[in-house]
């Protein structure tokens, strides 16, 4: 389970592959089946729809806390003093730590304070909440303190997909076993490839190539295609029609062309040409936010703001090992000429 | 404190594990292991990993439990780079571990 044997050509993949894979099995099973739960209600939608008579905005409106009071409230009003709301907020959850407060529709007789809390580890996707009428402090909708069973039960499989309630130290845990189904999936890709093209000894068959083409596009053009996707957010204007649009053109389209080249040629060369263009993509996703904007890399760690700076230092990071992989890939043709080389020397001397 | 602890203890399981392992064994000690030297290790990496599941559920319930998936994980990892690329650090990650056991299970 432990062992990890390097340079062993499609062993060292199989070795890998077999590692990731364990290495996040309960996170792997874990995900997925939350994932399925998370999407329950667009697999199968239809105990909603035969139920309520507007479908599933029925059901969301009578599971989700509901506002009814100052709905139909007209005119201008002004705000209650937020101790009021508070008061209410530490008597019913006395050690309650505030998350954030939002004020919607202020100065106006509509007006709606809601207080969200945090749920402190427990496995609950939406936040405990008290809703608030902004003009009278009268507590209008709370979130359920007691779950039914069927409700609890949903709400802990779909916080644990999400992971919104999870700390940094087990958000870092998610992110390893990310990483590790990745890495089994690309292993798992490589490795299936190079065993068959080992098989037929070279010689590759239209399915052989396509999937070789197939790899190289997934495995090289996702990331490339993310990089394009965050450059894109900081390059369009602000002020552009349809900009998150936009955005994903651009991923997809970046993911396309990826696609085109490797299903045009997908040897050795190319793979690290497509490491080295994704080193420089990488790197510039930091760059372009710190050119753009008015925070940098420097700034987000001298003001803590952590996840602004994981995020470029990330960045910077997988630009750094695609720097790697490029520099592997060149010593490993290089090696392997050597080594071409130097065979065909000695069955020269051999005939001679 | 109390996840350093679980998460040490989940760790020594796992060393335990690979050392129970012929080859793991025979890499850090230049000798395979004897049958009884195998069951002791298997026995000790049980109750440290069952022992760490149970301190995680206990103090953080299910939230606990997710975090013992996340520290089985990373566990392997760590276990993986020092006897494929550490080997030779074995010993003194065993015996760090074991402090660490210690000073995390005091406070």
């Amino acid at each position: 389970m432990f062992s990890f044997r390097r340079n062993k050509g499609v062993r060292s993949w199989l070795d890998a592959h077999n590692l990731s894979s364990v290495l996040a099995l309960p996170f792997h099973l874990m995900i997925t089946y939350t994932g399925i739960i998370t999407l329950i209600f667009m697999l199968f939608p239809y105990p909603a729809l035969t139920t309520y008579d507007n479908g599933m905005r029925g059901f969301f409106n009578d599971v989700s806390p509901s506002n009814n009071v100052t709905n139909k409230a007209q005119g201008s009003a002004a705000m209650m003093p937020i101790n009021t709301i508070l008061d209410q907020v530490y008597t019913k959850w006395p050690d309650a730590d505030i998350r954030s407060v939002r004020v919607s529709e202020p100065n106006m007789a509509a007006s709606t304070v809601t207080v969200l809390v945090d749920p402190v580890k427990a496995l609950r996707d939406q936040t405990p909440r008290l809703l608030f009428s902004g003009a009278t402090g009268e507590l209008v909708a709370q979130s359920d303190d007691e779950l039914t069973n069927s409700k609890a039960l949903y709400e802990s499989l779909n916080s644990m997909h999400t992971g919104r309630f999870a700390t940094p130290l087990l958000r870092w845990l998610y992110v390893l076993g990310g990483i590790a189904g990745c890495v089994m999936i690309a292993t798992g890709c490589i490795m299936w490839a190079k065993r068959i093209r080992e098989r037929n000894k070279g010689k590759a068959s239209f399915g052989l190539q396509l999937v070789e083409g197939l790899n190289l596009a997934t495995i090289m053009g996702l990331p490339l295609a993310t990089c394009a996707f965050f450059i894109a957010n900081r390059l369009l204007s602000p002020t552009l029609s349809g900009r998150d649009d936009k955005e994903v053109t651009a991923f997809f389209l970046a993911w396309l062309v990826v696609g085109v080249i490797a299903l045009i040629k997908r040897d050795k060369l190319q793979w690290r040409v497509m490491a080295a263009i994704n080193a420089l993509a990488c790197l510039s996703v930091p760059v372009v936010n710190a050119l753009t904007t008015n925070g940098n890399i420097v700034s987000y760690l001298m003001h803590k703001q952590w996840a602004l700076f994981i995020f470029d230092a990330l960045f910077l990071l997988f630009s750094i090992l695609f720097l790697v992989q490029t520099e592997k890939l060149r010593t490993a043709t290089k090696a392997k000429h050597t080594l071409s080389s130097s065979r065909s020397n000695t069955n020269k001397r051999q005939k001679a | 404190m109390i996840d350093l602890f679980s998460f040490s203890l989940c760790l020594f399981a796992f060393n335990g594990f690979a050392l129970a392992k012929f080859n793991h064994f025979k890499d850090v000690f230049k000798k395979r292991p004897t049958e009884l030297q195998r069951t002791l290790l298997l026995a000790i990496a049980w109750i440290s990993i069952l022992l760490s599941l149970a301190i995680c559920v206990e103090t953080q319930s299910g939230y606990g439990g997710l975090l013992f998936c996340g520290f089985m994980s990373l566990s392997i990892l760590i276990i993986t780079i020092f006897y494929n690329l550490l080997t030779r650090l074995v010993k003194v990650f065993s015996v760090l571990n074991a402090v660490l056991i210690t000073v995390s299970g005091l406070f």
